[in-house]
């Protein structure tokens, strides 16, 4: 395995194999700035996802998108149910094919590669996804579940897993003495804690949470977050968060990208997106799920406005911009070219990018819907 | 309505009241099922020991009679057969070639189907379609002609019979294994053990297999039943287990003639056959309620 930015450390025993030694302690946390690392962990090019119905149609879910992940950071993206957020996810994970495109994990080009080959590469991109409850072995019991990626992998001894087991569980607030329970006897919130400690035993480089969050009790998400919060904190680990949930994403992201029928549309760090939306489709989403204020009337008008009508069909995608269906800025412009994401602010990779051909024209004439 | 307020009626009116107390059998009647299973067990392993008489020893002066008749030989708990042997004794012995054919075959048969279904399921493309097709070749062949055929040409044995009895119930195992394996393969903690780095044996082994097991238990069950009544039906048209080896199937057969006269003849090893299979369905069924909580 060649990690090409791995650092070189004195922490680790000397002599020994790395990869063993280091489920069992834990990573030192990136101490780097940014800029000393030039490649992100994931960086996602032209990645095209079909879906071939029985019915012998092809649904483009998703359709060339660009993304970038950098170590320790979380990308948030959203988008409405059935844009192809969980599509992307999976093919970022190859557990479906990918019809076009390059997926480059931590330096290592995934597209292409055996499912042996990707084998290796699984100990340092893992996955939440949204169902606790179908996501846990239901014959599996707490402590097996959490080191079953050691197990896969070989890493450590029984012992060892054991101890690993019991650890990690207390860490993701789990009473140890539950480990040798079954997830049927614990709730969706502490499944779903459960999960992520499993995902997070190998010490991934990211995770891709798949609406990690959704199928939670409003109150018990507020926990699973802050755990989220936490563990990035203690390992460094850059996530990929998937929700449809926009005031989660804007808790946890560090930059924010907007997904609609296959595209993204607009990407921008999270304060900025959340203050300053440009594209129309942004604005939309935001004015639609935040809590109800004092103008909530003007809020709902401008969702009227901005997003009337259904999402359409990605067996039928629109010509041109996808959105100019329901965009209230739409011209003949929009409806015959597509246009590109293009920055509008910012540097290369943190910066505001927006694809819309008239962004300029939006951000002076619609309300200035934003959140707090 | 109009009515005026009743008079208390009796301190404990019949029927009004839902009834509160839990039946005391309830949750408890495992034991009966393991103690049928026990004993069942018991006489298998050492039949010959626990057969209050000879099963073999010919009376021709007390054949047919009925159950609990007394001769100078003895309680006759079951009766005589048409040679005058005691029934029970014969039942007791009985068992053990009976059980012996029945978990083998079974437990063979539901190995085959168990490894053609997961492949099917699991792999799926041309695997599955060779494995389908040869499921509906076997269903469409007329089983029964075709065993009697081949315990014709290959000598009626008692392992010949283990090697052919699976044939009756594989196809099934199969179908029903290949659709659970169907199921189960877009489950999200199977998929979630290959984003783990799961390959394929550790996905059949520690995430399918044990997933499987419930519904292997079930098919069991109810296989071992069609199993021994597919031997005794073999049996009962000689192309199966010969005189002087007895199995409850043997047994059921031998009576049939005197259905008229002395139907305990085949009454009675009928009762041993369902109260073992019973047993074996009721236990499982308890088994998987206890895995569930």
């Amino acid at each position: 395995m060649t990690r090409t930015t791995h650092q070189p450390t004195d922490q680790e025993p000397a002599g020994l194999d790395n990869r063993a030694a280091r489920p069992a302690g834990r990573r030192p946390a990136p101490t780097r700035k940014r800029q000393d690392r030039p490649d992100p962990v994931l960086r996602v090019r032209d990645l095209v996802v079909r879906h071939s119905a029985s019915t012998g149609a092809e649904l483009t879910a998703v359709d060339g998108i660009d993304l970038e992940v950098r170590a320790g950071e979380t990308l948030g993206l959203v988008g409405e149910s059935g844009c192809g957020k969980s599509s992307l996810a999976n093919a970022v994970l190859r557990l479906i094919p990918t019809a076009g495109g390059s997926i480059c994990f931590d330096g290592t080009e995934l597209v292409g590669r055996s499912p042996a080959q990707m084998r290796d590469i699984r100990r340092d991109l893992q996955v939440v996804f949204q169902d606790p409850r179908s996501s846990l072995d239901p014959r599996m019991r707490l402590g097996a579940i959490v080191t079953e990626a050691l197990r896969l992998h070989g890493l450590n001894n029984r012992r060892e897993r054991r101890r690993i087991a019991l650890q990690r569980l207390a860490e993701v607030g789990i009473d140890p003495a539950l480990a040798h329970r079954r997830p049927a006897q614990l709730s969706g919130g502490q499944q779903q804690r459960v999960a992520l400690a499993r995902a997070l035993v190998t010490q991934p480089r990211l995770v891709v949470l798949d609406e990690p969050v959704s199928a939670l009790d409003v109150s018990v998400q507020a926990q699973v977050i802050n755990l989220l919060q936490d563990m990035q904190r203690t390992y460094g680990t850059a996530y990929l968060f998937i929700a449809h949930n926009l005031a989660v994403v804007r808790h946890l992201s560090h930059r924010v990208a907007v997904m609609y029928l296959g595209k993204i549309v607009e990407q921008a760090p999270a304060h900025n997106l959340f203050r300053r939306p440009v594209h129309p489709y942004t604005k939309a989403l935001i004015a639609s799920v935040l809590p109800p204020r004092p103008d909530a009337r003007a809020r709902l008008e401008a969702v009227r406005r901005l997003a009337p009508g259904e999402v359409p069909s990605l067996a039928a995608v629109p010509s041109g911009c996808r959105y100019h269906t329901r965009c209230p800025f739409a011209d003949t412009t929009c409806k015959a070219v597509e246009p590109t994401l293009v920055r509008i602010e910012g540097d290369h990779a943190g910066g505001h990018r927006v694809a819309c051909h008239h962004w300029e024209r939006v951000q002076a004439a619609a309300p200035q819907v934003q959140a707090r | 309505m109009d009515q005026t307020p009743a008079p208390p009626a009796d301190p404990v009116p019949a029927r009004r009241t839902p009834r509160l107390r839990r039946n005391p059998l309830r949750g408890r009647l495992w034991v009966l099922w393991v103690a049928v299973l026990g004993v069942i067990a018991l006489w298998a392993v050492a039949g010959n020991l626990l057969a209050p008489m000879d099963p073999y020893a010919q009376l021709p002066a007390v054949r047919l009679l009925p159950p609990l008749a007394r001769t100078e030989a003895g309680l006759h708990l079951l009766g005589t057969d048409a040679l005058g042997r005691d029934l029970f004794s014969q039942i007791v012995v009985a068992s053990r070639l009976t059980l012996l054919i029945g978990t083998c075959a079974t437990l063979i048969g539901l190995a085959v189907g168990a490894v053609v279904g997961i492949c099917a399921g699991y792999f799926g493309g041309w695997i599955d379609r060779v494995a389908m097709r040869l499921t509906e070749a076997q269903t469409a062949m007329p089983m029964f002609l075709f065993a009697i055929l081949l315990m014709a040409v290959a000598g009626p044995s008692v392992a010949n019979l283990i090697a052919l009895l699976p044939t009756f119930i594989w196809p099934t195992v199969a179908r029903v294994i290949r659709a659970e394996t169907l199921r189960l393969r877009t489950e999200p903690f199977v998929v979630g053990a290959i984003a783990l780095g799961a390959n394929r044996r550790q996905v059949v082994f520690n995430h399918l297999l044990p997933n499987l097991t419930p519904r292997l238990a079930v098919l069991f069950v109810i296989d071992v039943g069609q199993i021994v009544l597919a031997e005794a039906g073999l049996s009962f048209l000689g192309a199966g287990v010969q005189e002087p080896d007895l199995t409850w199937g043997v047994l059921i057969a031998e009576g049939r003639p005197y259905l008229a006269v002395a139907w305990w003849l085949t009454v009675m090893p009928g009762l041993a056959l369902a109260a073992a299979v019973l047993s074996v369905s009721m236990l499982s069924r308890e088994m998987e309620r206890r895995s569930q909580t």
